[in-house]
């Protein structure tokens, strides 16, 4: 009996000691496996990849933010001093992550004031939805709500963070501003008026933007261009004159001459002419690349150029309404002419401008001709100098109702840019995110809710009925 | 394989010819169908971001109930000793049960399809951010089951499963929570635990491979506890 207790015993502790030491092995494997499943989520949290799939590429960062980015030489925090409940965390904070994720000199965080007063107070700010930018010693404060802006829908809002973060931090990068003239006097369309998407564009470029009657008084020194834009009437030849010495000195001229009868700009025709820009009095018709069956509103055919570089590499077309055509004369020495685009080659130059029809005549002009041409000086030692002229065709590719057209904002902008002699900043800009609306008739919406809140829901519960009346039956 | 096949095809069977299945689809599609439908009224928007959401919010008090019998009524009917004295795994045991909660959860959504052909039906939606979001909700729910499925196994009560499993969700929403509203370590911390801001990305149609991974993982992680717990009732 002593001796069946003694064994018993033994046999029970035996027992105890595999479960304990099973007991380890266990939770030895359980932690291994677990700590190998954290450790793989921390090492893919660093180098996988984002792919953003959407059909617009919503999420993915402009060319131009790519480039303002990789070439950031200091680092740039971003402080969003915002409430618990921010309705744009999500848009903001995506965003911002976006920008981490490309550039390590980026930082963000997002901070509620009323749980970190002091550093709120620190930087000045006295209330929510404010974005404090900050570089070395200089920063900048941003109300959040300026990146949104009313949609089309009363309930639908753009979001142009992208465009909103990225004048800041150029702003901040940047050391100047130079302004940009539009010349006026001689019937050119008020900017302000006229083109406000265009000229609030322009500020995202960091121009200043101002007009200049040419009349009035004489070219500032630092202006960084003179932009004309459809004159209906000839400069004088004092202007003239005034134009082509700043060109000569190494100004930088963009002109957007719209079609016009023959003898309307008997001087700015000639002043093109000696620069090589041979302007024609005629229309440009193109049946083969006409936007929405209207030939008079060709989309050019983008040759190779600086210009035109970022739009070919994404595809981009530029249309133009109501051209007049051109061609490269002789340019002065030293210059070269540059075609920039034209058109097909069953385009033609109707000069008949009278509203008629257009129909391909022998005294129409005929092609190859260009519909934008550029004028520079010749590379010397490998380097480009001044001047720069930009002679288009027409001024109707900027007109609001065309401007949003794919590529013609951009061309205008990275023209200005390249005149400019800002090149890095000739690229494809961010566009704001729109969602796409749906328009539901009364009866559309009595379907949409009859069938997913009423039809769904009751086919299932029938379902449901009819199984558990078999289960009954059985 | 055909030993994970017999598991589930067996409960396959057991939830869709049991009518409750059926009754907590019919409140899963009334409310996912009612927020659809108000979204769309409301914004006009052809995108489903903002349902994909609300579908696995309500997917937390549904997931515990479609699990909460899987391991808890095996072990209560006594059951549970010739599955585990049968020629399977425990491995096998687990999946199977958690292939046939998650089979009954695709059963759901593939009804929930009809919502982007209304979509098509009346504008252009981005069929690839839905593809991603669909995938982003599958693998959320997936998620969800395998908490359910863990719960399950760790008692013998089926309504102590369901109010574990239930509890343990409830905690992953505050973690969402907490992450949207804390600042500094502790967000960064809590973003990369939320299983729900690891899934915003997919509705959005951004596929970010480290969240995939996260989930998948999270998933795998609990499956892979489950069969430990058994495990340990098998040689107790």
């Amino acid at each position: 009996m002593a001796e069946d207790t003694k064994r018993n015993g033994r046999d029970g502790g035996a027992a105890a000691r595999r479960r304990v030491r099973r007991g380890i092995t266990e939770a030895g494997l359980t932690f291994l496996v677990l700590a190998c499943l954290i450790l793989t989520n921390v090492a893919a949290a660093r180098v996988a990849p984002v792919i953003d799939l959407t059909r617009d590429k919503l999420y993915t960062l402009s060319s131009q933010t790519e480039q303002l980015l990789s070439g950031l030489e200091s680092d740039v925090q971003v402080l969003v001093f915002a409430g618990q409940d921010a309705f744009y965390r999500q848009d903001l904070g995506g965003l911002l992550a976006e920008y981490r994720r490309t550039s390590p000199r980026i930082s963000y965080e997002f901070v509620d004031p009323s749980l970190e007063p002091a550093l709120a107070q620190a930087h000045g700010v006295t209330q929510t939805d404010i974005m404090v930018i900050i570089t070395g010693e200089r920063k900048r404060q941003v109300p959040v709500l300026l990146l949104f802006a009313p949609g089309d829908h009363p309930d639908g809002i753009k979001f142009s963070g992208e465009q909103a973060l990225n004048l800041a931090i150029l702003e901040l990068t940047r050391e100047h501003v130079r302004p940009v003239l539009f010349l006026v006097g001689h019937g050119e369309p008020d900017p302000f008026e006229e083109f406000p998407a265009l000229i609030e564009a322009l500020r995202r470029e960091l121009y200043r933007v101002d007009s200049l009657n040419l009349a009035r008084k004489p070219i500032p020194e630092d202006t960084a261009l003179i932009i004309m834009v459809g004159p209906h009437q000839d400069p004088s030849p004092a202007e003239i004159e005034a134009l082509d010495g700043w060109l000569r000195s190494g100004g930088r001229l963009m002109i957007l001459l719209d079609p016009a009868p023959p003898g309307t700009f008997p001087q700015l025709v000639q002043f093109l002419a000696r620069w090589g820009v041979e302007v024609h009095d005629d229309v440009v018709v193109d049946p083969e690349r006409a936007l929405f069956m209207d030939p008079m509103t060709p989309v050019a055919r983008l040759d190779w150029h600086p210009l035109t570089e970022a739009l070919i590499a994404r595809d981009l077309l530029v249309a133009m309404p109501r051209s007049r055509s051109m061609a490269a004369g002789s340019a002065p020495d030293g210059h070269e002419v540059q075609t920039v685009f034209g058109t097909s080659e069953a385009a033609w130059g109707e000069r008949d401008l009278t509203g008629a029809e257009p129909k391909n005549d022998p005294q129409d002009v005929q092609p190859p001709f260009s519909m934008a041409l550029a004028v520079v000086a010749k590379q010397q030692d490998g380097e480009s100098v001044e001047p720069r002229l930009l002679a288009v065709g027409s001024s109707g590719f900027i007109h609001p109702s065309v401007a949003e057209f794919q590529g013609n904002t951009d061309f205008f902008l990275n023209a200005l840019n390249w005149l400019a002699g800002e090149e890095q900043q000739m690229t494809v800009r961010p566009k704001q995110r729109i969602y796409q609306r749906v328009f539901l008739t009364p009866q559309d919406a009595r379907f949409v809710f009859n069938t997913t809140v009423i039809a769904l829901p009751l086919g299932s519960f029938a379902l449901g009925i009819l199984a558990w009346l078999r289960r009954r039956n059985k | 394989m055909t030993k994970v096949w017999a598991v589930y095809w067996r409960e396959v069977q057991a939830y869709f010819l049991s009518p409750v299945a059926y009754v907590f689809m019919a409140v899963f599609l009334l409310l996912t169908g009612w927020f659809f439908a108000a979204r769309l009224f409301a914004t006009q928007y052809i995108e489903m971001q903002v349902v994909f959401a609300n579908m696995t919010f309500m997917f937390v008090f549904i997931a515990p109930l479609l699990t909460m019998r899987l391991l808890a009524e095996e072990r209560r009917m006594g059951t549970d000793e010739f599955l585990l004295t049968a020629p399977l795994t425990v491995g096998q045991i687990v999946v199977g049960k958690f292939l046939a909660a998650v089979t009954v959860y695709l059963a759901f959504l593939a009804v929930t399809g009809v919502y982007p052909w209304l979509l098509y039906r009346y504008g252009f939606p981005d069929w690839v951010t839905i593809g991603t979001g669909y995938l982003g909700v599958i693998l959320v729910g997936a998620a969800y089951l395998a908490v359910g499925v863990l719960a399950s196994s760790l008692t013998n009560s089926q309504m102590v499963a369901g109010l574990l499993g239930f509890g343990v969700l409830l905690l992953s929403l505050v973690v969402d929570r907490a992450a949207v509203v804390s600042t500094g370590l502790l967000a960064k911390v809590l973003q990369a635990i939320s299983i729900s801001a690891r899934a915003n990305g997919l509705y959005m149609g951004v596929l970010n491979v480290a969240d995939l991974f996260y989930l998948i993982s999270f998933t795998g992680g609990l499956l892979f506890l489950t069969v430990r717990v058994m495990e340990r009732r098998r040689w107790l």
